[in-house]
C-alpha cells in the first residue's frame, strides 16, 4: 500500500506543480524538494524492514484479460535506485530555483520533472513485466519532453533521444512478451523465483539479447551512445537529474534486475563485458577530447555506465556489489559536477574548460566542491569513487572463465579508469590551478551551492565511513544474485592486486594529464569518420527517401494505374483457381440453348465495335445496343421485370450520356498502339478469368432453397403474385431501400456538384425575340409532349399500382415517368428549369419509404408490410403498405432522373464552365 | 431491443429525408446532424451491454422466416464497431459544424446517409445486403470527395470514384459467385462454406479482394493516399474512420464466418498484412503534409489491425479487435487535430507550419497523445493494442509478424515525430506567418494566422478522442474483456450462426 501511496503522492505533486509554479515562479523548486524528501522519508520507513531481508509488495489487478497486474515490490535493489531517484531529485529541485531565470514560466518544467521522478520510481518498483515497460517508456517520454523543452535547437536531439531509447523500449517490449510466454506469467516475482524455467526455454538467448539492447540504448552504450551527449542541450538540472543520475541508470537497473536469470549465461557475460569495457574506454577518450564541461561530463557518463555494465556482465556477487556501489558513487559525483557546471556556466558565462582557469581565487567554494567531486570520479582515496573502483578491480580479476579474461578485463578497466583520472584531473586543475582568467566573478549564493555541496561532501564522508552502506549493498547483491551476501566495504583493502591496479591507474592518468598537449593533438588528429548522430540522420533521411519512392506509384493521375492493382489481384486469383483444376459438379440441367449463342454473337460484335470506334456518339449508341441486347437476353431467359428495367435504364442512360456528350469533344483521344495492345491483353485476360469463373461456378446446382421458398410462398406471405416485385419491396425491401438511397444520393450529388454550372440565359417571354429556327425545332417535341406525356404518365401510374402482381413496380414506373420527363424537359432544358423539383421528390420519397418501413413496427418489424382493407363507397379495396413503400421508391427514382436532366441539360454546349467553390459553399439548395 | 436494430440504418436515412425541413434554422440543422449519431451511439452502448456475455441480438428484417428475410445481427464485435463509429461520426459532425462545412445544404444528408450505410454494413448478416450497405456508404463519399476537393485536385475525386466503383463491381461479382456456388447470401447459411469446398473458397476470395481494396491493404492501397488527403479534413477523418474500416470489418466477418479461419486464408492474410505494415509506414515517412502522412499511416495500421486475422485464435482476434477500435479513435483524433491546424492555417505542409505546441498547448497535447498512442507508447490505448498484437503473434510463434510489428512501430514513431517536430515544435518564420485566413461567408480577411488562436470548437473533438485513447490505455481492461468476448464470437461463430438461422 505504501508503494502506491508514494507513487500517488508524486502524481499529486506533479499535478500540483504547475499551480505552485505559477504562484511561486522559479522558487517552486523548494516546496517540491520538500515534497520529495517527505515522500522519500515515507519510503524510508520501510527501509529497515527491507534491509533486514523483508520486502514490501502490492499487487492489484490491472488488465486481468491479458494477465497484467499493477504489481509493485520494494527490495534492496529497488531501494538503492529509489533513494537515488528521490534523493538526487530533491537536490535537483532545490537547485532549480537559483539556476532558472525569473523571466520564463516554469510550470511545465516542474511538472515534467516530478512526473519523471514518478515514472522512474515506478520503473524501479514495478514487479510486473508490462508495468515495468510502461514506466520505462514513461521515463523516455519525460526525457523527450524535457530535452525538447529547451528550445528549437533541442528539437532534433530530443527526437534522436526519443527514437533511440524508444527503439530500445521496443526491444524491452519484445523481451517482456517472450519472457511472459516462456514463463507463462508477467509476474516478475514468479519469473525470478525459478530462473531455470526461462533459462531453459529456447527463447532465452533472444530474451537476453533483447534485454541487453534495451539496456544499452537507455544507458547510452556504444553504438547507441550518441543521443546522450546530444541531450546536453537540455537545461542543466535536467542533464544532472535524468542524464547523469537516474534515467540513464535505467539500463543498469534492468540488467541488475534480470541478473538472477541471466548472470550465468556465457553470452550475457561476454556481450555485456565487451560492450561495457569498449564503451568505457571510448567514452573516456571522447570525454578527454571535450572542452565543453557538459559534453565532457556526458561522455564521462557514457564511459562510467559502460564500466558498471561490464561489472554486471561479470555476474559474480562481488561484481554486482561493486556495480551497485559504483552506481551510487557515480550518482553522487556526477550530479555534483553537473550542478557545478551549471553554476559555473551561470556565473562565468562559459562552460569551456579552457576559459575556466584559477577559479579558486574568485569562487573558492565552487572550486573546492568541483575538486571534491572530480577527485571522487578520478578514483582517488579516500573518496567513495576510489572504493567502488577497488571493489571493481577485485571483482574483475575473478571473472568466470580462464584467468586471462579477468586480467584482460582489469587492464582494459585500468585504461578506461586512467582516462577518467586524466579528465577528472583536468576538471580539478581547471578549477584550481592556472591563472585566473576571469577576475570579476563572485561566489554564488549559498542557496545555489548547497544542493551541489551535499552530494560532494557525501562522496567524501561515505568514502570514510563506507561501512554504513554494507546492508544496502548486501541486500542488493542478494536480490540480484539470489545468494547470501555479506558485503564488507572498507577504505583500506590491504595490499593486493586491486591496489596495484589502482596505482597503475593513477600513473596512467598522471601520464595522460602531464602529456596532455601531445595527447590532445593525437586525439584531435583522428576525426571520427561517422558520428552516431550522423549515422542516425543518414538512416532517417534514407528511410524518408525510400518512403517517397514507395509512394511514387500511388501518385499517378491515371486511373489505369490504380485499377491495375485490384485487376492484377483478380487475375492472380483466377489463374490460381483455374490452375488448381477445381472439382465442379455437372449442371443439373443444360444451361445453353441455341438462341443464346445468337445473342452472344451479337453482343460480341457490338462490344468489338464499341472498342474500335473513335467517336463518342457511336460509342454511346453501341453501349446502348449492348444494354438492349442484354435486356433482350433477360427476356429470353424469362425475366420480364429484369428486361423491362434493363431496357428503361438503357434508354435513360443514353439520354443522359448524350447530354454529357455535348460538353465533350466528339472523338476520343488517340491511344498509342503499344498501350492499346497492352490494355487489350489485360482486358482479354480479365474477360477470360471472368468467363471461366462464371462457367465453373454458376449454374451447377439445383435451385436454391430461398428461391424455392419464394416461388411457393411469395403470394401467401406477401399477397403479391409477382415474385420479383415481392422480393424487391417485401422480402428484400431493405436492399431496395438501400439501392434507392444510392439513387437518391446520386440525384442530390448531381444537384450539389453541378450547382456551379452556368445558369441558362432565360429567354424573354416574348417569343418574337427567340431565334426562329429554334422555335421551329420545338414544334415536334412540343407536340410529342402534349400527346406522349399524359400517356406515359398514365402508363407509369398503372405500372406502379400493378407492380405487386404483374411486371412493373415503383422502379420501373419511375423510369417510364423519367422518359416522360425527358421528353418534356429536353426541348425546354436549355431555357427553363424543370417544373418538377428534384429535391422534393428525392427527400420526400426517402422519408416516405423510411416512414412506411417504420410503420411495419406495428406488425413487429421494420419494413414489415401492413395489409388492410379500405372501404370506398361500399367497395372493399385490399391495400398493402408495400404500395406506399413502392411510391417512395418511385419518387426517388423519378427525382434522380429529373435532377439528371435538369443539371446535365443546362447550359450552353460550349466549354465546361469552371466550378466555383465559393458559390457551392454559400449556394442555396434546390435550383 | 432487436426490432430497433434496423434503425441504425433507418434513422440516419430518415434524418436525411427530413433534412430539407430544417433548412430554415441553422440550429435545427446542427441538432439533426448531431442527434442522429448521438442516438445511434446510445443505442450502440445498450447493444454492447446486451451482447457483452457473447449473446447475439438478431432481427429478421420485415419479419420473414430466417433464410428469406435479410437478417440484422449484432454480436459483441459489431456492437463495439458500431459504438466507435457512432462516436466518430458524432465528433466529426461537431468538427464539420466548427469548420462551417455543414452550411452547405447537401452535406448533412450526405453525412447522414453515409453513416446509415456504415451502420447497416456493421449489423447486416446478409452478404448482398452488405454490398448494398457499402454502396449506400460510398455514394455520399463520391459526392463529398468531389465537392470538397480543390479545383486542381478533381483528379483525386475521379480516381476515388473509379477505383471504388471498380471495387464495388468486384464485390458484387464476388457476392454473385458466392450465391451461384452456395445458393444463399445469408451469412448464417454460408457458415464454413469457404473452408468446405474449393470453389466456394474461390468465390469468397473474390469478395476478400474487394474488401481488401476497400480496406486499402497492400498492394491494393495506392488509391487511398492518392485520394483521401484531398478532401476537407473532417471528411478525411470520416472516410478513414468509417469507409476503410468497413472493408476491414467485412474481412473479419467473412474470414471468420465464411472461411471459418481457413489455414490458407490465414497465410495470405499474414503475408499481406506484413507487407501493409511496412509499405504503409515507409510511405508515411516519405510524405510532406500532415494528412498524407496520416493517410499512409492508415494503410500501415490496417496491416496491424488485420494481422491478428492471420493467426486466427482468441488472443489474435481479441488483439485485432482492440487494435481496430483503438486505431479508429486515434486516427480520427489525429485527423481532427491536423484538420484544426489546417483549417486555421490554410496549409497542411509540415514545413510551412511551426510552433503550434507553444501557441496551442491543448491542441499540442492532444496531438502528441494521439501520436504516441499510434506509435504504441504507454500509457495510451495504442500500447495495449500493440502489446496484445505482438503477444498474440509470439504466442502463435509468428515471430516474423511480431518482429515486423515491433520494428514498424519505430517507423511509426518517426513519421509522427516528423509532423511533431516540424509543425508543433519547429520554427515559425516570419514570412510564413502572414497567411490568409478565410472566414465563412466568402469574405477573405488577411490576418496573421499565428496571432489568432484556433477556435475552441475546432480543437475539442480531437481532444475528446485523445482523452478516450488515454482512458482506454489506463483502463484497458474494460475494452480488452469486451474484445475477448467479441473474439470468442468470431473464432467460434456458432452462436452467431444459430441466431441467424434460427436453428
Amino acid at each position: 500500500m505504501i508503494l502506491a501511496v508514494v507513487l500517488l503522492a508524486l502524481v499529486v505533486t506533479a499535478v500540483a506543480a504547475p499551480a505552485i509554479a505559477s504562484r511561486l515562479g522559479r522558487n517552486a523548486g523548494y516546496p517540491l524538494a520538500v515534497a520529495f524528501l517527505l515522500i522519500g522519508a515515507l519510503l524510508a520507513t520501510r527501509a529497515p524492514d527491507v534491509l533486514d531481508g523483508g520486502t514490501v509488495s502490492l499487487n492489484w489487478e490491472w488488465m486481468p484479460s491479458i494477465g497484467v497486474s499493477f504489481h509493485l515490490h520494494l527490495d534492496g535493489l529497488s531501494l538503492l535506485f529509489a533513494s537515488l531517484v528521490l534523493g538526487v531529485g530533491a537536490l535537483i529541485l532545490a537547485y532549480c530555483p537559483r539556476y532558472l531565470g525569473t523571466s520564463e514560466q516554469h510550470q511545465r518544467l516542474y511538472m515534467l520533472l516530478t512526473l519523471f521522478a514518478m515514472s522512474m520510481l515506478g520503473l524501479v518498483l514495478a514487479r510486473d513485466l508490462v508495468l515495468l515497460f510502461v514506466f520505462w517508456e514513461l521515463t523516455t517520454l519525460a526525457s523527450f519532453l524535457l530535452i525538447g523543452g529547451a528550445g528549437r535547437t533541442a528539437v532534433q536531439p530530443a527526437a534522436r533521444a526519443l527514437v533511440v531509447t524508444a527503439g530500445g523500449g521496443l526491444a524491452l517490449l519484445a523481451a517482456a512478451v517472450l519472457l511472459s510466454i516462456s514463463a507463462g506469467t508477467t509476474n516478475m516475482s514468479v519469473i525470478m523465483a525459478d530462473p531455470s524455467v526461462v533459462i531453459e526455454s529456447p527463447l532465452a538467448p533472444a530474451i537476453a539479447v533483447l534485454l541487453i539492447i534495451a539496456a544499452i540504448t537507455k544507458s547510452a552504450q556504444l553504438p547507441f551512445h550518441f543521443w546522450l551527449p546530444d541531450a546536453m542541450v537540455a537545461i542543466t538540472p535536467v542533464s544532472a537529474y535524468l542524464h547523469a543520475a537516474t534515467l540513464v541508470k535505467g539500463g543498469i537497473y534492468l540488467l541488475m534486475r534480470f541478473s538472477p536469470t541471466f548472470a550465468h549465461m556465457t553470452m550475457w557475460t561476454v556481450v555485456l563485458m565487451v560492450i561495457g569495457l569498449t564503451t568505457m574506454i571510448v567514452g573516456a577518450a571522447f570525454a578527454l577530447k571535450q572542452h565543453d564541461l557538459k559534453s565532457l561530463l556526458a561522455y564521462s557518463t557514457v564511459s562510467q555506465l559502460g564500466f558498471i555494465i561490464a561489472l554486471i556482465g561479470v555476474g559474480t556477487p562481488g561484481a554486482l556489489a561493486a556495480a551497485a556501489l559504483h552506481t551510487f558513487a557515480h550518482a553522487m559525483f556526477k550530479a555534483t559536477l553537473f550542478m557545478l557546471a551549471g553554476i559555473i556556466d551561470r556565473e562565468a558565462g562559459s562552460r569551456d574548460i579552457r576559459e575556466l582557469g584559477g577559479l579558486r581565487r574568485v569562487m573558492p567554494v565552487t572550486a573546492t566542491l568541483t575538486g571534491l567531486a572530480a577527485t571522487s570520479m578520478a578514483g582517488i582515496p579516500p573518496f567513495i569513487g576510489f572504493i567502488s573502483k577497488e571493489e571493481a578491480y577485485s571483482a574483475l580479476l575473478e571473472t568466470p572463465g580462464p584467468a586471462w579474461t579477468g586480467w584482460l578485463a582489469a587492464l582494459a578497466t585500468v585504461a578506461g579508469a586512467g582516462l577518467t583520472f586524466a579528465y577528472g584531473f583536468r576538471i580539478f586543475y581547471g578549477a584550481f590551478a592556472g591563472p585566473t582568467t576571469q577576475r570579476k566573478l563572485y561566489e554564488p549564493s549559498m542557496t545555489f551551492l548547497l544542493p551541489a555541496a551535499i552530494p560532494a561532501a557525501l562522496g567524501l564522508v561515505l568514502g570514510l565511513t563506507v561501512g554504513v552502506l554494507d546492508p544496502l549493498i548486501s541486500r542488493t547483491v542478494e536480490d540480484t544474485m539470489l545468494t547470501e551476501s555479506h558485503a564488507k566495504l572498507s577504505l583500506w583493502h590491504g595490499f593486493g592486486s586491486p591496489l596495484v591496479l589502482s596505482a597503475l591507474t593513477i600513473i596512467t592518468g598522471m601520464a595522460l594529464f602531464f602529456g596532455r598537449y601531445p595527447v590532445d593533438r593525437a586525439l584531435h588528429r583522428h576525426r571520427v569518420p561517422l558520428t552516431g548522430a550522423d549515422a542516425f540522420n543518414h538512416t532517417v533521411s534514407g528511410s524518408i527517401q525510400l518512403g517517397s519512392w514507395i509512394g511514387l506509384p500511388a501518385r499517378s493521375h491515371a486511373i489505369g494505374a490504380h485499377i491495375a492493382w485490384p485487376l492484377a489481384a483478380l487475375l492472380v486469383l483466377g489463374a490460381t483457381g483455374i490452375a488448381m483444376r477445381p472439382d465442379v459438379a455437372e449442371p443439373p440441367l443444360s444451361t445453353t440453348r441455341p438462341h443464346d449463342w445468337a445473342v452472344v454473337a451479337l453482343l460480341a460484335i457490338a462490344i468489338l465495335a464499341l472498342c474500335l470506334t473513335t467517336t463518342r456518339i457511336t460509342a454511346i449508341v453501341l453501349l446502348g445496343a449492348v444494354g438492349f441486347l442484354v435486356g433482350f437476353w433477360f427476356l429470353l431467359a424469362g425475366a420480364p421485370d429484369l428486361a423491362l428495367t434493363q431496357l428503361l435504364v438503357e434508354i435513360l442512360t443514353v439520354v443522359v450520356a448524350v447530354l454529357v456528350l455535348r460538353r465533350l469533344p466528339p472523338t476520343f483521344r488517340r491511344i498509342r498502339r503499344p498501350r492499346a495492345i497492352l490494355t487489350a491483353a489485360i482486358a482479354v485476360a480479365a474477360g477470360t478469368v471472368a468467363a471461366a469463373a462464371t462457367f465453373l461456378l454458376a449454374g451447377r446446382r439445383d435451385r436454391s432453397a430461398a428461391a424455392d421458398y419464394l416461388i411457393h410462398n411469395a403470394k401467401k406471405d406477401s399477397g403479391g403474385s409477382n415474385v420479383v416485385n415481392t422480393v424487391l419491396v417485401d422480402f428484400r425491401g431493405l436492399d431496395t431501400l438501400g439501392e434507392v438511397t444510392v439513387l437518391a444520393i446520386a440525384g442530390i450529388g448531381l444537384m450539389a456538384l453541378l450547382r456551379g454550372t452556368a445558369e441558362p440565359n432565360i429567354l424573354p417571354a416574348d417569343s418574337a425575340t427567340a431565334p426562329p429556327d429554334r422555335l421551329g425545332n420545338m414544334v415536334i417535341p412540343r407536340f410529342a409532349a402534349r400527346v406522349l406525356v399524359p400517356m406515359t404518365v398514365a402508363i407509369s401510374a398503372y405500372l406502379l399500382f400493378r407492380g405487386h402482381y404483374e411486371p412493373g413496380g415503383g422502379f420501373i414506373a419511375a423510369l417510364v415517368a423519367g422518359v416522360a420527363v425527358a421528353v418534356l424537359q429536353l426541348p425546354h432544358g436549355l431555357d427553363h428549369p424543370p417544373r418538377l423539383r428534384a429535391p422534393y421528390l428525392i427527400y420526400g420519397g426517402l422519408a416516405l419509404a423510411v416512414l412506411t418501413g417504420i410503420g411495419g413496427l406495428a406488425d413487429g418489424s421494420f419494413l414489415r408490410p401492413l395489409h388492410g382493407h379500405l372501404g370506398i363507397g361500399g367497395a372493399e379495396i385490399s391495400m398493402t403498405s408495400s404500395l406506399s413503400f413502392d411510391l417512395g421508391v418511385f419518387l426517388i427514382v423519378l427525382g434522380m432522373a429529373v435532377s439528371a436532366f435538369d443539371r446535365l441539360g443546362r447550359g450552353t454546349t460550349g466549354e465546361l464552365p469552371a466550378r466555383e467553390p465559393e458559390l457551392a459553399r454559400n449556394g442555396q439548395g434546390g435550383s | 431491443m432487436n426490432n430497433l436494430l434496423p434503425f441504425v440504418f433507418a434513422l440516419p436515412l430518415l434524418g436525411a429525408g427530413v433534412a430539407p425541413l430544417t433548412r430554415r434554422s441553422a440550429w435545427l440543422q446542427r441538432a439533426l446532424l448531431l442527434a442522429v449519431p448521438a442516438a445511434v451511439l446510445v443505442f450502440a452502448i445498450s447493444l454492447v451491454a446486451e451482447t457483452r456475455d457473447g449473446d447475439v441480438v438478431t432481427e429478421q428484417v420485415a419479419g420473414w422466416v430466417p433464410g428469406i428475410a435479410i437478417p440484422f445481427a449484432a454480436d459483441t464485435f459489431s456492437a463495439l464497431v458500431l459504438l466507435v463509429m457512432a462516436m466518430l461520426i458524432l465528433l466529426c459532425s461537431a468538427f464539420l459544424i466548427a469548420t462551417g462545412d455543414e452550411r452547405d445544404p447537401s452535406v448533412i444528408p450526405l453525412v447522414l446517409v453515409m453513416s446509415g450505410g456504415v451502420f447497416g454494413a456493421v449489423v447486416t448478416a446478409d452478404l448482398f445486403n452488405f454490398f448494398v450497405m457499402i454502396e449506400v456508404a460510398l455514394i455520399p463519399s463520391y459526392v463529398l470527395i468531389t465537392k470538397s476537393a480543390q479545383k486542381a485536385q478533381l483528379a483525386a475525386g475521379r480516381i476515388y470514384l473509379m477505383v471504388n466503383l471498380f471495387g464495388s463491381s468486384i464485390l458484387l461479382g464476388g457476392v454473385a459467385l458466392v450465391y451461384a456456388v452456395n445458393g444463399s447470401v445469408q451469412l448464417g447459411e454460408l457458415a464454413g462454406a469457404g473452408s468446405a469446398s474449393g470453389i466456394a473458397a474461390f468465390a469468397g476470395s473474390v469478395v476478400l479482394i474487394a474488401l481488401a481494396l476497400k480496406g486499402a491493404l497492400v498492394p491494393l492501397h495506392g488509391w487511398l493516399p492518392r485520394t483521401y488527403p484531398y478532401t476537407s479534413p473532417a471528411i478525411t477523418a470520416l472516410f478513414s474512420g468509417l469507409l476503410t474500416k468497413i472493408g476491414i470489418y467485412g474481412l473479419f466477418r467473412i474470414v471468420s464466418v465464411y472461411f471459418d479461419g481457413a489455414e490458407s486464408v490465414q497465410t495470405v492474410v499474414l503475408v499481406v498484412c506484413i507487407a501493409t505494415m511496412v509499405i504503409g509506414a515507409f510511405g508515411a515517412l516519405g510524405q510532406t503534409t500532415m494528412r498524407s502522412i496520416l493517410v499512409y499511416s492508415t494503410v500501415s495500421q490496417a496491416g496491424y489491425i488485420a494481422v491478428g486475422l492471420g493467426f486466427f485464435g482468441v488472443t489474435g482476434l481479441a488483439a485485432a479487435i482492440f487494435y481496430l477500435l483503438h486505431e479508429m479513435i486515434v486516427k480520427a483524433s489525429l485527423f481532427l487535430s491536423a484538420g484544426a491546424v489546417e483549417t486555421h492555417h490554410g496549409t497542411g505542409q509540415i514545413n510551412r507550419l511551426g510552433g503550434i505546441a507553444r501557441r496551442e498547448p491543448l491542441l499540442g497535447a492532444a496531438f502528441l497523445i494521439a501520436a504516441l498512442s499510434l506509435a504504441g507508447i504507454p500509457p495510451f490505448s495504442g500500447f495495449v493494442a500493440k502489446f496484445t498484437v505482438v503477444r498474440a503473434a509470439m504466442d502463435e510463434q509468428q515471430y516474423i509478424a511480431a518482429g515486423v510489428a515491433v520494428a514498424v512501430s519505430l517507423i511509426t514513431l518517426l513519421y509522427m515525430l516528423k509532423i511533431w517536430n516540424a509543425a508543433f515544435w519547429g520554427h515559425e518564420s516570419s514570412d510564413r506567418s502572414e497567411r490568409v485566413v478565410s472566414s465563412g461567408g466568402g469574405t477573405v480577411a488577411v490576418t496573421t494566422a499565428s496571432q489568432v488562436r484556433i477556435a475552441t470548437p475546432l480543437i475539442v473533438p480531437g481532444i475528446v478522442l485523445a482523452l478516450v485513447t488515454t482512458s482506454l490505455g489506463l483502463g484497458g481492461e474494460f475494452l480488452l474483456s469486451l474484445a475477448e468476448t467479441a473474439a470468442h464470437g468470431l473464432v467460434d461463430s456458432s452462436t452467431y450462426v444459430e441466431a441467424l438461422t434460427g436453428r
